[in-house]
């Protein structure tokens, strides 16, 4: 260990950083590895146990079929924004309206009215 | 802002254990890195890290990208599990596991400056746990100002005057080492 003083002019930041570089790596030994890996194979497993896990297979199956290679997240906003479009739509539109064609034909009859067409009275 | 994560992280969340397996192999070294800084101990620094994975496999599935880079949100788990191991031990405590526990000395024995090593590391150890973060993260883990201040849930100005107090705390404490 040295007796000097660090020089007073030096700034901070470039002393700590000379600093830091004169402390030893920090190294990841393989069994340390080793056992974070062996936490993910803990946790897959218990996250497919039991029904909810049967139920996440089948999910991810049917996912990975219809809309491969997309994050689980996707599909789900998918699905909730057109459930939400839907129940908005339900709720604020008009039901004649939702069901009309926009193309309706009104026919209005006067009873009190002379027939407008002939039988043939003058034959 | 794209994730260079973000596919990993899905694919892990699926039980994919390549994907899993190159996530720590990218991320292992600086996550143990900084709890080994915070901790001051090779075996603490490794159950806060595991800890930190574990929580990972466990949410990897619900993970939404764009919020936060996956790189950024690891290291809050891993200062979380730190800070949460910090706050468990009494201090006096924590000095003594980072003598016992740690096998690292060994390692360290090897190298020249040991000993100065061991000086800094409790030095470091002896700060504020905010301001030990902020400088293990701007100066051991050299992220930017602006990451690191993400990373702490802190304002750019609220970093810099910890890492300032930190700095200046720590070049007090180690004014009798040689500046080479």
């Amino acid at each position: 260990m040295g007796t000097g003083h660090i020089p007073q002019e030096t700034d901070d930041a470039a002393w700590l950083r000379r600093l830091a570089a004169r402390q030893p790596r920090v190294a990841v030994t393989r069994e340390f590895s080793a056992r974070i890996l062996a936490s993910f194979d803990e946790a897959s497993a218990r996250r497919n146990a039991g029904i909810a896990g049967a139920f996440r297979r089948l999910e991810r199956r049917f996912r990975e079929t219809a809309w491969p290679g997309i994050p689980s997240w996707k599909p789900m906003v998918a699905l909730a924004t057109s459930l939400a479009f839907g129940i908005v739509a339900g709720a604020y539109l008009p039901l004649e309206e939702m069901m009309g064609d926009g193309g309706e034909q009104t026919a209005s009859v006067a009873f009190d009215a002379p027939p407008a067409f002939e039988l043939g009275e003058s034959s | 802002m794209i994730d260079p994560d973000a596919d990993l992280v899905a694919r892990a969340g699926q039980g994919d254990r390549a994907a899993a397996q190159a996530l720590m192999t990218r991320h292992l070294p600086k996550m143990l890195t900084v709890a080994r800084r915070m901790l001051g101990s090779q075996a603490e620094a490794e159950d806060a890290v595991q800890d930190a994975f574990l929580k990972l496999w466990t949410h990897a599935a619900r993970w939404q990208p764009g919020r936060a880079l996956f790189e950024t949100w690891l290291y809050r788990v891993v200062l979380n599990k730190c800070y949460d191991r910090l706050r468990r031990k009494v201090p006096g405590k924590l000095d003594e596991a980072a003598e016992v526990a740690d096998p690292a000395p060994a390692a360290d024995d090897l190298l020249q400056g040991s000993a100065v090593a061991r000086e800094i590391e409790a030095a470091l150890r002896d700060l504020p746990e905010r301001q030990r973060a902020a400088v293990v993260l701007c100066h051991y883990q050299e992220c930017g100002n602006i990451e690191a201040a993400e990373i702490l849930g802190i304002s750019v100005e609220a970093l810099e005057s910890l890492l300032s107090r930190g700095r200046r705390a720590l070049r007090t404490r180690l004014r009798h080492l040689k500046d080479d």
